[in-house]
């Protein structure tokens, strides 16, 4: 690990999912002529969480944030960091209308990333900046997404993968450094693989009169993940001079079950060190990394000092990855 | 690596979309076998980069290539087949 002035640390994390949930056997019932093995065989999901027709990200950010704050207080937080694609207006920023909500100083710093599925590397990386400088002591890093409002009932591509949730992360000044390195990347190129095109200035702020929906080419995204993230990922570990055998898991994020197994098979990982909860949760954009610690902190399979090396990749095309030494959270 | 061949190709493919062997043959592509859908080309494309031991996933265009024609000249222009 580097040497720096200040160290960081994760201290907590807490997720929201919305209380509607659909199973791949409702799926079945609106579009019988799915292949619903086949579509499970690939994705590994069973379950997706829905939010409600009037629930938003911002909703379900401030159930996740507001458990933190219920065991931290809030007069310690003086950055808040919101990472959304789905946001409750152009502007202003979500960041600020979860500050008031939540009741936060008016002395803080709040913003949104606008990044997916590596928005939580990022995320952990702005906040990892801003203590090490110094400008910051705890920051509130809050991931939020609710896919499925961009997703048509009948889109077998999107419906079978995306789940909505929020998760809420504590990072703050400590002793030692345990944040990082980092390695990012960005092909603006493929800009166009995974997108919702509507509503927005290059359609003149008009849309057909349908929601604005999701598209992805799951193959090109497939094949991105595939050619890039292999490379981010030993580009990190040699950076920060680990080996494969010297991190203890690996938390990808949580795409599909076909993109997790090829992961580990070009990277060469043993099963058991590429971490899972994808049946049960679905993708939640960039709340599956820090969803995926805390239940893997729940169930006590995470111990103290243990490394773990974290990779988000997708919409952008954007990718990140870092390393992480695991503190038992608050 | 040795080479993949015209005939090794097709029975990837076959074994890929889970059809009887012999379903597969120079014409076909994802407009005329109900199996080659999205979901099936991911499987294609999985067992081709096995295959090609990781060189498949570095070429993006066959991500697109959803014919036996199309991965065929791709293959063939990257000295693979």
């Amino acid at each position: 690990m580097n040497q720096n002035k200040f160290g960081v640390k994760i201290k907590a994390i807490e997720y929201h999912l919305p209380k509607t949930y659909e199973d791949n056997d409702m799926l079945s019932i609106d579009n019988p002529e799915w292949r619903m093995d086949d579509i499970f065989n690939k994705t590994g999901i069973n379950r997706r969480w829905i939010s409600d027709e009037n629930e938003t990200s911002v909703d379900l950010a401030y159930i996740a944030a507001k458990k933190i704050i219920d065991k931290f207080g809030v007069n310690k937080i003086d950055t808040l960091i919101y990472v959304t694609q789905s946001p409750e207006y152009f502007l202003p920023s979500s960041s600020c209308i979860l500050q008031d909500r939540l009741s936060l100083s008016s002395n803080i710093k709040a913003f949104d990333i606008n990044l997916g599925c590596s928005g939580y590397v990022y995320g952990l990386s702005m906040a990892s900046a801003y203590i090490e400088s110094g400008l910051s002591e705890n920051v509130l890093l809050v991931c939020s997404d609710t896919y499925t409002k961009y997703i048509s009932s009948d889109d077998r591509v999107n419906r079978p993968i995306f789940s909505d949730g929020a998760s809420a992360t504590l990072i703050s000044k400590s002793e030692s450094k345990s944040i990082g390195n980092f390695s990012f990347g960005t092909d603006g190129s493929g800009f166009d693989k995974l997108i919702v095109k509507d509503g927005a200035a290059k359609s003149n702020f008009k849309n057909s009169g349908m929601r604005p929906s999701l598209h992805m080419n799951g193959a090109e995204v497939f094949m991105f993940t595939m050619s890039t993230v292999p490379d981010n990922v030993e580009k990190v570990l040699t950076e920060s001079l680990n080996t494969v055998n010297e991190i203890d898991y690996f938390f990808f994020h949580q795409a599909s079950k076909i993109v997790l197994e090829n992961l580990r098979r070009k990277l060469k990982l043993p099963k058991e060190k590429v971490y899972s909860c994808i049946e049960e949760i679905g993708n939640t954009v960039s709340s599956s990394i820090p969803i995926a610690l805390k239940i893997a902190s729940d169930s006590k399979l995470l111990k103290n000092h243990d490394r773990l090396l974290l990779s988000g990749f997708g919409v952008g095309l954007s990718w990140g990855s870092c390393i992480l030494e695991w503190d038992d959270l608050l | 690596m040795n080479k993949i061949i015209k005939n090794e190709l097709l029975n990837l493919i076959v074994k890929a979309l889970e059809l009887p062997d012999g379903s597969i043959d120079d014409n076909s592509s994802g407009d005329n076998i109900e199996a080659w859908d999205s979901l099936g080309h991911l499987s294609i494309l999985v067992l081709l980069d096995k295959r090609v031991e990781g060189k498949a996933s570095k070429i993006s265009d066959l991500a697109i290539a959803t014919s036996v024609k199309k991965i065929s000249k791709i293959l063939t222009d990257k000295g693979i087949m």
